[in-house]
């Protein structure tokens, strides 16, 4: 708003320095993002498996075309919308109850706050180490001793290789991993709920749970929507789990539509196709997103999850 | 802590039942405390453990500390070497992240020029590209620049790709600083870049400290940039490092726990450090909103 009149400002930009200016920040970006981002556009309607660019043909649309019938995308879709679900329906929901309960603290904040931060903060490489520690099948592998431990030997299973557990063992640590993030979000969302809602529902006899329900849930509207989109993003574009814990396998079991796509560009050198599928992910993406605004803005109630 | 304190004194009662009610809080939040901190402390344990006594029991103490592990990590799997690539990394692409993006933010904070709403909207645009369809294009383009397999690439386009996001919080943070100080240093006789130096930047400094902390964790973390565009331990960061590890170490599983640790260490303690900048420029965002 300040921003809409300058006039005293004008009289010391000239157009050089303007230009001088904008230009570090816009040209690193056009020249190391977009521009190799639209250059992978290209690459997504060519057969191409290295060798050089310009001998290889254009095909329009066939690698698009050739993901429909690749059983291989199907299996990575599914694992993304694994991702999804639990981001969803756990990460988001968690995040938010641990963000109302420190919104509600008086003491104790900052540390709680430092301490759900960790996760976030370490490196993902080693924190994909660190699971397959606990999902390790060896005699050290932690989940499994945990198990023993609790007598529950008979839910021990393959967590790493096994068809249908695997697929969620590698989605799982992705939804851990950024509740901390979102604590903060929601966190600074909640700071700009009123108080005087909280004292007038204390006043009449609300308990902490009431007063989530009927006056956080509501006000949290936007906020949550936002989160909801970055949660989304991260689970359609997934991908470094499962490739640091299980390499996309076994047999292509946990792969994402990204992992997959490393995979065909890196270990199969189908560089056409492998584009085509990052891109692919890319513009699902951008579809949901705008799928999720839209619907987000539109409905009347409370968004549920 | 006035405000509550002022209400201790005129409605104990109420504040009492408060107070009793906070209890039941801090389970849920403790709960969640233990699960946020046990990996780590069960690493830090780990790496100081001999294999056969991880083989025995994952969960108990070891007999004698095994800083051997540490040595190995740092040498043998090179984990020194990665570590100070990742320093100088990190610290390379903070500094030219943030001077790309204070540079930009500034313009676009404070002067009106023609296509200004054009390139607002191309800038805005990168939140929508993923890191993932860069590889392969970056792979290449890289090697043609000459800047593949080489630090100081890997960090400016690590710089490159935060410009979006850098730019965009800096803009906000920017258009909230009062045009006073700036009238006044015009008026002395400053340019353009007087006024930036000079004004803005100091008076942007809570944004820089938060974009800092942030940018540096990215730096920091990121694997799959670093993965596809360095090729020799010369150039490799700790997260490609450490996702080589269990090469080096066939059934020394506590070895690579000692690397674990290595990458996480720095990240506590400079998060230990710079929290107060995290918290500082989210307030601030809550209450422009």
């Amino acid at each position: 708003m300040p921003s809409s009149k300058k006039p005293f400002s004008a009289q010391y930009g000239s157009r050089l320095g303007i230009f001088l200016f904008l230009l570090p920040g816009v040209g690193a970006y056009t020249l190391f993002m977009l521009y190799p981002s639209l250059l992978s556009l290209v690459y997504s309607v060519l057969e191409w498996q290295g060798g050089p660019l310009n001998k290889a043909p254009f095909v329009g649309l066939d690698n698009f075309l050739q993901m429909v019938r690749d059983p291989y995308i199907r299996m990575a879709i599914g694992n993304n919308l694994r991702m999804l679900t639990l981001n969803w329906a756990f990460q988001l929901p968690i995040a938010l109850m641990l963000a109302y309960l420190l919104s509600r603290l008086r003491r104790g904040v900052t540390f709680y706050r430092f301490v759900f931060y960790i996760p976030v903060i370490l490196p993902v490489a080693t924190m994909a180490l660190l699971w397959r520690f606990i999902f390790s099948g060896n005699t050290y592998g932690l989940l499994n001793n945990i198990l023993i431990r609790f007598n529950l030997e008979d839910l021990i299973r393959p967590w790493l290789s096994g068809n249908g557990i695997v697929q969620w063992t590698t989605s799982f640590p992705g939804a851990y991993d950024s509740i901390g993030f979102f604590i903060i979000i929601f966190l600074a969302g909640l700071v700009g709920i009123p108080e005087e809602q909280y004292e007038a529902s204390a006043i009449d006899g609300a308990n902490s749970w009431q007063q989530f329900i009927y006056i956080t849930i509501p006000n949290m509207r936007g906020v949550y929507i936002y989160a909801m989109i970055l949660a989304l993003q991260a689970a359609l574009g997934g991908f470094i789990f499962p490739l640091l814990m299980t390499k996309g396998g076994p047999l292509h079991l946990s792969e994402t539509l990204i992992s997959y796509s490393l995979y065909l560009l890196w270990e199969k050198k189908i560089w056409g196709y492998g584009s085509a599928v990052a891109t692919f992910s890319f513009l699902l993406g951008i579809i949901a997103t705008a799928l999720v605004w839209k619907f987000g803005r539109r409905g009347q109630e409370p968004m549920s999850y | 802590m006035n405000n509550s304190e002022t209400q201790a004194v005129k409605k104990p009662l109420i504040n009492w039942k408060r107070e009793i009610d906070q209890i039941p809080m801090h389970i849920p939040l403790l709960v969640w405390s233990v699960i946020c901190i046990f990996p780590l402390i069960w690493v830090i344990i780990t790496s100081l453990k001999s294999t056969p006594e991880l083989y025995r029991d994952p969960f108990a103490f070891p007999q004698a500390l095994k800083w051997s592990n540490y040595v190995e990590a740092w040498v043998y799997a090179k984990m020194g070497v990665y570590f100070l690539n990742s320093i100088l990394i990190t610290l390379i692409s903070t500094v030219l992240v943030l001077f790309m993006a204070s540079t930009s933010a500034f313009i676009l904070a404070r002067f009106e020029f023609p296509f200004k709403n054009f390139i607002w909207a191309y800038i805005l645009f990168g939140f929508l590209i993923p890191h993932s369809i860069l590889l392969i294009p970056l792979a290449i383009f890289t090697r043609k620049l000459g800047i593949y397999n080489s630090l100081f690439g890997l960090a400016i386009i690590y710089s490159a790709v935060a410009v979006p996001w850098n730019t965009f919080f800096l803009r906000a943070f920017m258009e909230t600083i009062p045009k006073e100080l700036e009238e006044a240093a015009i008026l002395d006789g400053a340019d353009m870049w007087g006024v930036f130096v000079n004004v803005m930047i100091p008076l942007s400094q809570p944004a820089i400290a938060t974009l800092t902390i942030f940018h540096v964790l990215f730096a920091w973390g990121e694997y799959i940039l670093a993965l596809v565009l360095t090729g020799t331990t010369a150039s490799r960061t700790l997260p490609v490092g450490i996702s080589l590890l269990e090469g080096h170490f066939t059934s020394n599983e506590p070895g690579v726990a000692a690397g674990m640790v290595i990458t996480i260490i720095p990240v506590i303690i400079a998060f230990a450090f710079l929290q107060r900048f995290v918290i500082k420029g989210i307030t601030a965002g809550a209450i422009k909103a």
